[in-house]
C-alpha cells in the first residue's frame, strides 16, 4: 500500500499533523487507526457511582482478562 | 510529544473513580493541540463493557448506570471518539509471538503488540508510554525496552 492508497483508505481529518503522520505510518504497516474527532466539543464522562469494593477496578479488569470469576 | 497508550486497566479510570490522573490526561489531550496524546485499542471497548457488566452483576452498579455507561463507551469509541484508536485486527498475528515469549494473556499480548506497532510508527520527536497495571504486560513491555507506567504514576506536571 503506497501513501496515496493509505490516504484513500484512511480519510484525512483536521487532526494535528503528528497524528495524521502516525495514522499514515500505521496504515503502511497494515494497522488501521481512527483519529479523534477534534471538531466535536468534548466533556469528560460523569464518574460512575460504583459501590465500594475490596477489589479495585483495575484489579477486576485483570481478573476478567484472565478468565476468573 | 508523548503518546500515552492506555490499556483497559488504565482507561477504565476515565469512567470510574480511583485515578484522577487518567481523566486529567484525557481532558488535556482534548483541550490542547500540543499536549499529550491518548491512544487506546478498539479491544478496550468490549473489555471495559465486560467490567461494567460484572460490576452490575456483583451488585456494585445499578442497572441504569450500567446502561448509561455502555452508551457513553459506545460513543467514545464511535465517530465522536476523544481517543486515537488502534484497530487490533492488524496486530493479532503478532500477538502469538508475545504469548510464546512471555507469560501473558491473549488480550495482554494483543495490547502489547498494538503498542509495539505504535512505537514503530511514531512521528519524529515523539515517544510512547504504555500505561497499565497488568503485571504480565509490564514485564513483557519492559523486556522489549518500552517505557511503562501505572496510571497512578502519571504526572500532569510533565505534560506542560
Amino acid at each position: 500500500m503506497n501513501e496515496t492508497e493509505v490516504r484513500l483508505r484512511f480519510p484525512v481529518t483536521d487532526s494535528p499533523d503528528d497524528m495524521l503522520l502516525f495514522q499514515s505510518r500505521m496504515g503502511l504497516s497494515g494497522v488501521r487507526v481512527r483519529l479523534p474527532n477534534t471538531r466535536m466539543d468534548y466533556r469528560l464522562p460523569e464518574l460512575l457511582p460504583l459501590e465500594p469494593s475490596d477489589e479495585a477496578p483495575h484489579e477486576a479488569v485483570v481478573r476478567l482478562r484472565r478468565g476468573a470469576r | 510529544m508523548t503518546y500515552y497508550f492506555l490499556d483497559t486497566t488504565a482507561l477504565i479510570y476515565a469512567y470510574v473513580p480511583g485515578c484522577e490522573q487518567v481523566r486529567e490526561l484525557v481532558a488535556r489531550f482534548r483541550s490542547a493541540g500540543g499536549g499529550p496524546r491518548v491512544v487506546v485499542c478498539d479491544m478496550a471497548l468490549p473489555e471495559a463493557i465486560h467490567f461494567m457488566i460484572e460490576r452490575q452483576q456483583a451488585g456494585l452498579l445499578d442497572y441504569k448506570s450500567l446502561s448509561r455507561a455502555v452508551s457513553r463507551l459506545d460513543a467514545d469509541f464511535g465517530d465522536a471518539s476523544p481517543y486515537i484508536i488502534v484497530e487490533v485486527s492488524g496486530v493479532v498475528s503478532h500477538a502469538r509471538d508475545w504469548m510464546q515469549l512471555f507469560e501473558i494473556t491473549a488480550k495482554g499480548a494483543i495490547t502489547v503488540a498494538a503498542a509495539l506497532a505504535a512505537r514503530v510508527s511514531l512521528p519524529p520527536d515523539s515517544d510512547i508510554c504504555l500505561v497499565t497495571t497488568d503485571e504480565d504486560q509490564i514485564d513483557a513491555a519492559r523486556a522489549e525496552g518500552f517505557t511503562v507506567c501505572r496510571p497512578f504514576e502519571l504526572d500532569p506536571a510533565s505534560w506542560d
